[in-house]
This record gives structure tokens, C-alpha cells and sequence, in this order.
């Protein structure tokens, strides 16, 4: 059965979408010219570890039939990443399921960007240098200490 | 387009006129009247008494505070007490079949001020006379307010010195504050104003239609509201646009024109040369550290993902790696297959087509409890194994990449910090450079030049921030539009409101283009009609190009090889392109309106004043021109040539100096 439209959206809460245009009419981070798919896993990314329910209205954001080949292990990963079991795995190995998780993630990653930017006061050059360095920490305790 | 005409004005105990009147030549084929008058006499007050009689004002009076009151002295001093004395000036137009009497009046009490007699202002009336020729009887008058419309409409003050013209202040034509006010009434003059006006109107109506909408559903409301906002919003960010740009491109010239000064002079065309390379320097730099940040930022949400993604790429590659391993991917049998087969329980093997038999159930389900993963499982794992081991192994290079982005900035910002030090130090050296030379002055050209690019950053950061604004207002009117549409489509009632609404603003969108392009035309029409007669008033023909006239209204002339040269017009050439103007004006205003020009060949240079007078006496066949000379300027060369067709009057102060001789009373 072919994917009905609404099958196919990803969706994001409404309330981050006017701070999304700010980041795109200051042009912080590069966001000028990311596209929606792009915006969306960086905050998949920045809430992994916290996902959280969007109770409140949704917007669609960017589309499944968008993601590439390319994309497909980090999307996928999101999910087979807490496979423990062989049924797990089977489960997991699906994704649709990891796009729902993800948007779940998105949800707190997008508000730990926007605490992020609003610490920085909206200086964009101010912000960027404090995600550099947080990627310094991430990298030690990510892949050199391995945790 | 007949020529509006002054036929009379008439004196009523004003400064040294006292009271009388002058009539003007209207009736020859030349309209064209000449006074001569020493300096002191009353040329000037002439002027004055005109543009008080029209506006209450003598906007030829440097210090009003300071000017001797309006009543004639010699009145004032013959007079008791306590009397009242009025002072009047009345101003005869003729526009065709019309008389227009304008009429200001003002009473002024005397009084004892130590030894002299003084007076003080009293209440003033204003008054405009309206007759037809052809209907005596009739005359319409209006008073106040609405004469001064009357006068708005033939000789709009904004604008007062393209009527009645000093030719000794040609300065003021050019000035940045006058170049507004010329907009603004080129605005009124071409009736733009009542489309400004129409279109005000329609957006109120809108207003009045959305707040309807929005009566029962605040929501609506609210949404509308926000609209408006921004609507005013983006009017404002398209005018911050505009005078942005016009300032851009005024900063520009001015520049070119600094630098083309500064390179032609040999002691410091090293340093000129040194700082145009460090500028194009800092200029690609300034490109290099756009791309660097630009880099960046890709740098840091790639590794943002990687870093925090991390530990799921590296487990479901653990993952992946378990199963390969193990021999489970890819799986040497179909699980689903083999399910089928246990599940319908098959009568013999699809492949070999040998009987199934217990033992061989059991076998099978021995082999489905081997396999782990499904087919569709397999697939999906052995699809991202390579991407996730790219991407593990490319998380790993963060710390070699990073360096790369340090170093790459150190890099760039050395070399900004080492070009700007060396630019700073030119500068320096050219601020306070001493030359030599009288014809340059290189010191006050390089602060000319400092200021200039001030401006020119100012502008740009004005043009960046407008066209921000149009963005983000834009978007935001289109989503608004959106969710208004959405609320609306479900209440069939909200229709006909809706579609008004529409209609409003389809209306608005057309008034404003409308009034874009009137305001294109009109300016195109004056920038024209400037050039041809500046072209037929100067006798040098292979020097003048072009002129332009933007936006602004600021007026530039450009030799034949497109070069600036409005700063370099001599003292004639300058009072050929005010000319020039003015009668560009007057025809765009659609009016034929006279002039009356103090000083006409004031700043003429000498060999140059016949050639001037007679382009006067040509203009003066269609429009009526009242000059006021003195006897140097009134030379015999140009009296020869206005003999003929001018009437001449000469004005001279009574012995006791109080009045002026040569007025008819």
C-alpha cells in the first residue's frame, strides 16, 4: 500500500518553528541555507539521550521520502542503538519506528538548542564557540574514553 | 499651457512700499518685467512682500526676531498712540478666465517703546478672491485655511524658491534638506497625494472588515492585528530600503570622485596604490573568513550529530559486526520461508520436492531457532554497515579536523589583523599628510573620504537590516495569511467578508504600483526636461552628458564621459541648471506659474550674461518672468536686449529714505 502524504511527514512542536526562522534570519549556524531534514537531526541528535512526547500541536517538518540512502544508518541507529535481544533487533530494524523516536528526541534536542542560543543571548558567534567547545568534552567522552 | 500670471500687487502701509501698487506687463507677446533698484532699495523686500502675502511669511528675512516691524516707519512715527494702522499686500493672479485676489492684512497698534514709536502685532486675516471674468457679479471668497489651499495648489510653499528665486542663493537648489522637500512636492504636485490618501483610506477599511471577521473569534483578531503590524512594518522596511540605497549610491560616487582626486597626485600615489591592494586585501579576507564561518558551523552540527550519535552508530555496528560474525548475515536460509513451511505443515520441500516428514519439522525448527534475524532484518543491517562505519570512522578524525579549522583561522585572522594594521598606518599618514600643492589638500580629502565611508557602512548595515526585515515580515504576513485561512474556511459566514477583504487589498496592491510609477514618470519627466534646457542654456556643448535625478531628487550632472562633475559647475553653469530645475518643476506641476527672480545675472559671469538674458527673454514668451536687477547688473548689453519687449520700472528710496519712488499710488 503506498505511503498516504500524511504517513510520509515528520513533524516537529509548533512553538519551535518562530525560533527556527530566527536562527535562519540571523544565520546562526549555518542555518540560513539548512534544509528542514538537516535542522531536524541535529536536534534528533542533541536530545538522543532525552526523548520526551510532543503533547502539544505539531508542524509538519520535513518528509520520510527525503532521506537518503546516505542518511538512513544515522536515522536507523537511533533506535537499533538500544536493541539488547535478537527480538529487539527484529523489532527495531524498522524505520518508521526510529523516525518516531527520533521526532521524539528532536522534541527536547530543539529546547536544549533554544536554551543554548538564549544563554548566548543571540550572539551568534558567541554561541557557535560555546557548541565548539562543547563538542571537545562530547569527543573525550564519547570516543576516547569510549562511555 | 497659458501662463499663470502676477498682474498686480498693491501696498497698503507695507515697509518702505508704503502703500501703492505695481502693475505688471501681462498683456505683450514677452511677459517680462524688469526693476531696477540699488541694493538697500527694496528689491528683496519685494520678494518678501509676495511670499508674506501668500504664506505670512518673509522667507527672504535672515533673523525675523531682529527685522524692523511690517508698518512703513514713516507711518508708524506719524502716527498717535493707541492707533491701529493696517498693513496689507494684495496679490492680482491671472489664470485664464480667472482673477484670483490673495489678500493678507494685519493690524498693528502703536505704541511708545523709551523715545521712539513702536507697534505690536495684531490679529491677521488672509483671504483669496475668486471671480470669473466672464461672471462679475460671482466672486467666491475664501478665507483662512481654505485660501491658503488655493495657494497650495498654484504655489505650493514647500517649494516657495522655484517661484520666487534669489538668484544670489543657488547654493540652497542642491542641499541634501532641499532634495525632500522637492519629493514631497513633487508628490503633491502630481496628485499622488490622493492616492496616498486612497489607499490610507482602503487600509482603514480593511482594518474595519478584519475587525468584523474577527468580532466572534479573537484569535482571528489577534491574527489580523499581528498582520497589520507587520504590514507597517514592511512599508517601513521598504522606505529604510530606498533611502538606504540612494545613500549607498550617493557614498559611492563621492568616493569615486575623492579617489580619482587623491591617485592624481604623485607624492602619495605609493601609499594610494599600497592601500587600493591591502583594501582588495582585506576585501578577500573578509570573503575567506565568510567561508571559513561558514565552514564551521557545518563543522560543528556535523560533529554535533556524530559526537552525540555516537555510542547508537557504534552499538548497532557492534550489532551488525555480532551477526556477520556469527554467521547469522547474511542468513544461508530463508527464515520466513522456513516458518511458512512449519506453520502450513508442507507436505514436501519446495526445492527438492522430497516428503517432510517429523524429523525433518524438527530439523527445520531446529535451524529457525538458529536464525536469529529475519530477511527484511538482514537487508535493513547490511544496508548501513558501511555508512555507519564511515561515519564512526569520520567522528574519530574530529581532532585532526579541528586543528585544520584552528590553524585555518589563526591563518586567516593574522593576515586580516597584519592588513588592517598597515591600512590604519596609511591612513594615518594621509590624514596628516602636508602637501605642498594649493590644489590639493590631501589632509581634508582623506577626511572626506573617512566620512564618506562611514556613511557608505552605515548604509550598507541600513540595507542589510531593511531587507532582513522584508524578509521576516514577508514570510510572516504569508504564514499569517495561512492560519487566518484556515480558521476562516470552516465558517461559510466569514465568506463575503473574506472576499471583500480581498478585494481591498487587491485594490491597495494596485494603488501602489500606480503611485510607483506616476512617481518613476514624473521624476523621468523632470530629469528630461532639466537636461534639455540646461543643454539649450550652455554655451559649452562637448562637455555636458547627462543629468540625473534620483529617487531622493538629487540632482547630478555628468560629463560626456559619464565622469561626476555637479561640483565642478562654475558660478553660470550653476545658475543654468537651477533654471533648468525650476522650469522642469513648473512644468510638471502642470501649472504655467511666473517667476520672480531676485538678482537674475548676479552670478553670471560677465561674458556670459547677454547669452543668459536672452534665454530669459526666450522663456519669457510662454512664462511670465518679474526680474530684479541692480544697475551694475542691468549693463547696457542687457538692457539692449530686453528694451524691446520688457517693461522696465526703476525704484528708487524718497530723499528722507523712508519710501520707495517709482510705485504707482
Amino acid at each position: 500500500m503506498a505511503k498516504t502524504e500524511a504517513g510520509d511527514i515528520i513533524y516537529i512542536n509548533e512553538k519551535y518553528r518562530s525560533f527556527i526562522d530566527e536562527l535562519k534570519t540571523n544565520d546562526v549556524l549555518g542555518f540560513k541555507l539548512l534544509d528542514n531534514k538537516e535542522s531536524f537531526i541535529l536536534a534528533v541528535a542533541l536530545g538522543v539521550n532525552q526523548p520526551t512526547e510532543c503533547k502539544k500541536k505539531r508542524f509538519g517538518w520535513t518528509r520520510k521520502s527525503y532521506i537518503k540512502s546516505a542518511d538512513k544508518a544515522m536515522w536507523a541507529s537511533v533506535l537499533l542503538g538500544t536493541a539488547t535481544t535478537d527480538e529487539e533487533i527484529n523489532q527495531y530494524a524498522d524505520l518508521d519506528k526510529s523516525i518516531e523516536l527520533c521526532e521524539q528526541c528532536a522534541e527536547t534536542g530543539f529546547e536544549i538548542l533554544k536554551q543554548q542560543y538564549d544563554k548566548a543571548e543571540g550572539d551568534a558567534e558567541l554561541f557557535e564557540r560555546r557548541m565548539m567547545k562543547a563538542l571537545d568534552l562530547l569527543y573525550t567522552q564519547m570516543v576516547e574514553n569510549d562511555i | 499651457m497659458s501662463p499663470i500670471l502676477i498682474d498686480r500687487i498693491e501696498f497698503e502701509n507695507y515697509r518702505q512700499y508704503g502703500t501703492g501698487h505695481i502693475n505688471f506687463g501681462v498683456d505683450g507677446k514677452h511677459k517680462l518685467d524688469v526693476l531696477i533698484a540699488q541694493n538697500g532699495t527694496g528689491k528683496t523686500t519685494l520678494l518678501n512682500a509676495i511670499t508674506w502675502c501668500l504664506y505670512q511669511k518673509e522667507h527672504q528675512i535672515a533673523d525675523t526676531k531682529s527685522a524692523l516691524p511690517l508698518p512703513n516707519k514713516a507711518v508708524v512715527n506719524k502716527a498717535k498712540v493707541g492707533t491701529v494702522i493696517t498693513v496689507s499686500v494684495k496679490l492680482r493672479i491671472l489664470d485664464g478666465d480667472l482673477i484670483i485676489d490673495f489678500t493678507r492684512s494685519q493690524e498693528f497698534k502703536v505704541i511708545k517703546q523709551g523715545k521712539q514709536q513702536t507697534v505690536i502685532d495684531g490679529p491677521a486675516r488672509f483671504t483669496a478672491a475668486i471671480t470669473d471674468k466672464n461672471d462679475f457679479k460671482n466672486t467666491v471668497v475664501k478665507n483662512e485655511q481654505d485660501a491658503d489651499i488655493v495657494v497650495k495648489q498654484y504655489f505650493d510653499e514647500a517649494i516657495f524658491n522655484f517661484y520666487f528665486f534669489d538668484g544670489e542663493k543657488l547654493k540652497e537648489f542642491f542641499a541634501d534638506e532641499r532634495s525632500q522637500v522637492v519629493r514631497n512636492s513633487v508628490f503633491n504636485i502630481s496628485q499622488v497625494t490622493l492616492l496616498e490618501n486612497a489607499t490610507n483610506h482602503l487600509s482603514s477599511m480593511r482594518y474595519a472588515h478584519s475587525r468584523k471577521l474577527g468580532k466572534n473569534a479573537p484569535d482571528i483578531q489577534k491574527l489580523y492585528d499581528e498582520q497589520e503590524e507587520e504590514r507597517a512594518l514592511l512599508k517601513q522596511a521598504r522606505q529604510s530600503l530606498s533611502d538606504g540605497k540612494i545613500a549607498q549610491k550617493r557614498a559611492e560616487e563621492e568616493l569615486e570622485i575623492i579617489n580619482k582626486a587623491l591617485s592624481g597626485y604623485e607624492p602619495i600615489r605609493h601609499y594610494q596604490n599600497e592601500r587600493a591592494e591591502l583594501e582588495a586585501t582585506v576585501r578577500m579576507l573578509k570573503e575567506e573568513l565568510a567561508q571559513f564561518r561558514s565552514d564551521r558551523a557545518d563543522f560543528i552540527r556535523r560533529y554535533t550529530i556524530l559526537l552525540n550519535l555516537y555510542p547508537r552508530l557504534q552499538h548497532t555496528l557492534a550489532l551488525i559486526d555480532q551477526k556477520e560474525s556469527s554467521g547469522e548475515l547474511p542468513p544461508a536460509i530463508d527464515k520466513d520461508q522456513v516458518k511458512k513451511l512449519i506453520d502450513n505443515h508442507a507436505k514436501t520441500c519446495p526445492l527438492c520436492d522430497g516428503a517432510l516428514d517429523a524429523a525433518a519439522f524438527v530439523h527445520l525448527q531446529e535451524l529457525l531457532d538458529k536464525l536469529s534475524v529475519s530477511s527484511h532484518t538482514s537487508n535493513y543491517l547490511k544496508e548501513i554497515k558501511s555508512t555507519l562505519e564511515r561515519e564512526i570512522e569520520e567522528a574519530k578524525q574530529y581532532k585532526q579536523k579541528k586543528e585544520k579549522l584552528t590553524q585555518r583561522e589563526r591563518d586567516l585572522t593574522a593576515r586580516e589583523e597584519k592588513a588592517k594594521g598597515r591600512l590604519k598606518e596609511i591612513n594615518s599618514i594621509l590624514s596628516n599628510f602636508d602637501s605642498e600643492s594649493k590644489q590639493i589638500d590631501v589632509s581634508k580629502l582623506e577626511n572626506k573620504r573617512t566620512t564618506w565611508q562611514n556613511k557608505l557602512k552605515s548604509a550598507m548595515k541600513t540595507i542589510g537590516a531593511a531587507e532582513s526585515t522584508i524578509t521576516t515580515a514577508k514570510k510572516r504576513i504569508e504564514d499569517l495569511d495561512a492560519e487566518i485561512e484556515t480558521f476562516t474556511k470552516k465558517i461559510d459566514a466569514y465568506n463575503e467578508t473574506k472576499q471583500i477583504i480581498s478585494v481591498l487589498e487587491s485594490m491597495i496592491e494596485g494603488f501602489d504600483t500606480i503611485k510607483e510609477n506616476i512617481m518613476s514618470g514624473m521624476r523621468s519627466e523632470i530629469e528630461s526636461t532639466t537636461w534639455a534646457i540646461f543643454d539649450s542654456m550652455i554655451w559649452k556643448k562637448n562637455t555636458f552628458g547627462s543629468i540625473d535625478i534620483n529617487d531622493a531628487y538629487e540632482i547630478t550632472v555628468y560629463s560626456k564621459d559619464g565622469t561626476r562633475m555637479t561640483g565642478s559647475l562654475s558660478a553660470t553653469e550653476q545658475m543654468a541648471l537651477a533654471y533648468a530645475y525650476t522650469l522642469a518643476i513648473h512644468r510638471a506641476s502642470g501649472k504655467n506659474c511666473p517667476l520672480v527672480i531676485d538678482s537674475p545675472l548676479g552670478r553670471v559671469s560677465d561674458d556670459n550674461r547677454e547669452n543668459m538674458a536672452k534665454v530669459l527673454k526666450e522663456i519669457s514668451k510662454d512664462k511670465q518672468i518679474i526680474m530684479l536687477f541692480t544697475p551694475d547688473e542691468y549693463s547696457s548689453a542687457v538692457k539692449h536686449i530686453y528694451k524691446d519687449v520688457a517693461t522696465v520700472r526703476e525704484l528708487k528710496l524718497s530723499s528722507d529714505e523712508s519710501v520707495v519712488e517709482g510705485v504707482d499710488r
